[in-house]
This record gives structure tokens, sequence and C-alpha cells, in this order.
């Protein structure tokens, strides 16, 4: 004979469970609002960043064209994405391509889809710290490897292989890369920043650094600012 | 969504079938087990069910 749990017992777990369904629900502007991001100015769960290739650029047509990235031999790619949010592209530059639709920004698993359908001619990496990790990763090169190799293991572990073979794959062959970055994840971001011995800020910076052209929702123009990249007074050359 | 997103409405759905049964005088902990398996499913079977008879399960056993 074994007594039965309290009725306290599962008065706790109802709440426990209440709280944690309402954070998942409406807790991405709290977290928001505490992320290190936000004071850089992106601080949207739906930003996706597009590394144009060297010498080339990133373009997109209205309604439901896709992203196209073009290299410096004039090779198009074309993006198979499927969003479901009008997004602006932009340049650095202050060239303005779009607006397109694109869906699924904050759907990792759907970049990864679109990524394994555009094959080795574009790459998007997952949505999460995994990527951001990676550009902090890859910018930092000799430097501190010691807490990058540390910073690596620790985040194998947490899955970012996938990541990794994109971003390895894009820098191999010289061909785009889209990152995309969910701020829901910015408080593991600084997890793992630290386990790297640098700050999420730094990390940022990098990855601002190294981005040729971005995509981001268009309710987050303040990020244009820091950029210091004003879109072009004529849309229509978006194109270019 | 991932699966992992919808633990905690497994759980709640888990916990919230077992506090129901405990109040209608059934074994709360088994009840808890039956709504992670089968979801809004045990709370509705438990509702629908006739009160245990004085025979059968309480909430101070638990035949498992």
């Amino acid at each position: 004979m074994t007594r039965d749990w309290s009725p306290r017992t599962f008065r706790i777990g109802i709440a426990a469970s209440l709280a944690v369904l309402l954070l998942q629900w409406g807790g991405v502007p709290v977290i928001e609002a505490l992320n290190p991001l936000s004071v850089a100015g992106c601080s949207s769960p739906r930003l996706i960043y597009v590394r144009a290739p060297e010498g080339g650029h990133v373009s997109a047509d209205v309604d439901e064209s896709p992203v196209k990235l073009v290299n410096r031999k004039g090779e198009v790619t074309t993006i198979p994405a499927r969003f479901d949010q009008p997004i602006m592209v932009l340049e650095k530059g202050g060239e303005r391509h779009g607006p397109l639709l694109l869906q699924g920004i904050d759907r990792h698993h759907e970049a990864l889809c679109a990524w394994t359908e555009a094959g080795t001619t574009a790459c998007i990496a997952l949505a999460d710290i995994r990527a951001i990790y990676l550009i902090h990763q890859g910018n930092l090169q000799k430097q501190r490897r010691r807490g990058l190799a540390g910073g690596a293991i620790a985040g194998a572990a947490l899955g970012m292989l996938p990541g990794t073979l994109a971003l390895t794959q894009a820098n191999e062959q010289d061909i785009p890369l889209i990152l995309c970055i969910s701020a829901a994840v910015v408080p593991v971001t600084t997890g793992m920043g630290a386990l790297a011995g640098v700050g999420t800020g730094e990390i940022v910076g990098r990855i601002r650094d190294q981005t040729d052209a971005y995509v981001i929702s268009p309710e987050q123009w303040r990020f244009q600012e820091v950029l210091r990249a004003p879109p072009s007074e004529d849309p229509s050359d978006g194109n270019r | 969504m991932e699966i992992a997103d919808f633990i905690p409405w497994w759980c709640l759905v888990g916990f919230t079938a077992g506090w129901l049964a405990q109040r209608r005088g059934r074994i709360g902990r088994t009840w808890f087990a039956l709504g992670l398996l089968l979801g809004p499913i045990a709370i509705a079977i438990l509702l629908l069910s006739p009160p245990p008879s004085s025979t059968g399960e309480s909430h101070e056993t638990d035949p498992v």
C-alpha cells in the first residue's frame, strides 16, 4: 500500500505547468526586454541576416518570389523560401530590396529544409544560438582558441552540428549564408559567449561586421540605424 | 512546434487529471499518469465515469 501524492503536489504541478505555458506563449517580449540584443536595436525574434557572396548581391522580388542570391559570376541562386510575413531585404550600402513575403522565419526546421532544397548553392544556418555562436567562432579565428575550443565542445553537446556544417560549407565554397537569429535564445547565447570568454555584445558586433546584407522584419527599422545603412530613395533599382 | 513545446501541456493535463481524480475519490497518481498518456481524453473519462465504489480504488491506496 502506497499513499497517493498530496493534493498540494498536484496544485503545485498545475501552477508550474501553467507558468511554463504562459512563458512559452507570452514570454518572448519579456525575454526580449532582458535581451542584450535589444540594446543594439535588433530585438526582433524574427531576424535574418544574409551574407551576400563576395562581389555578388542579394535581391528579392515582391509577392511570393523567393530570395535570389547572385555571386560574383552573376550566377543566381534561388532560395525556396516559405516565409509568411512581409519583411525587407537590405544590403549594406543602402540599397533596399523588397518587400517580399517569406515564411517561417522563426521556424528553424523550415529554414534548414530550405537549405537542403537549395543543395550546395546556398546555406541557411539554423536560427538560434548555433548560428550566432558559429559566426562568432569564425570571426575570432586565432584569438582565444582555448576558450573557443571549450565553447565548441559545449556547443556540440547542445546540438550545434547542423549550423556548423552550414557555415563550413558556405565558407569553403564561397556560397551565400543566410543566418536566422531568434532572440528568444539570446540568454543561451550569452551563456555560450561566456564559455568562449566574450560577451554577447561582442558576438553581435562581429556578426554585424561580417554581414554584407541581411533580412529584417519591417517593424525593426531601428537596426537600420545601427548599421548606418539608409535605404535608397528609389526602390525600383532593388534588383540590380 | 517541437515536441518539447508540448511537455508543459502534458504536465498540466496530467496534474489536472490527478487533482480532479483525488477530489473524486480516485488515485491521483494513477490518473496523473493517464493524463500524461491520454491528455484531455483522460480528464473526459474521469469526469464521465461513475464514482468509485467502496471496494474500488481510493485515494489512500495504489494498486500499482
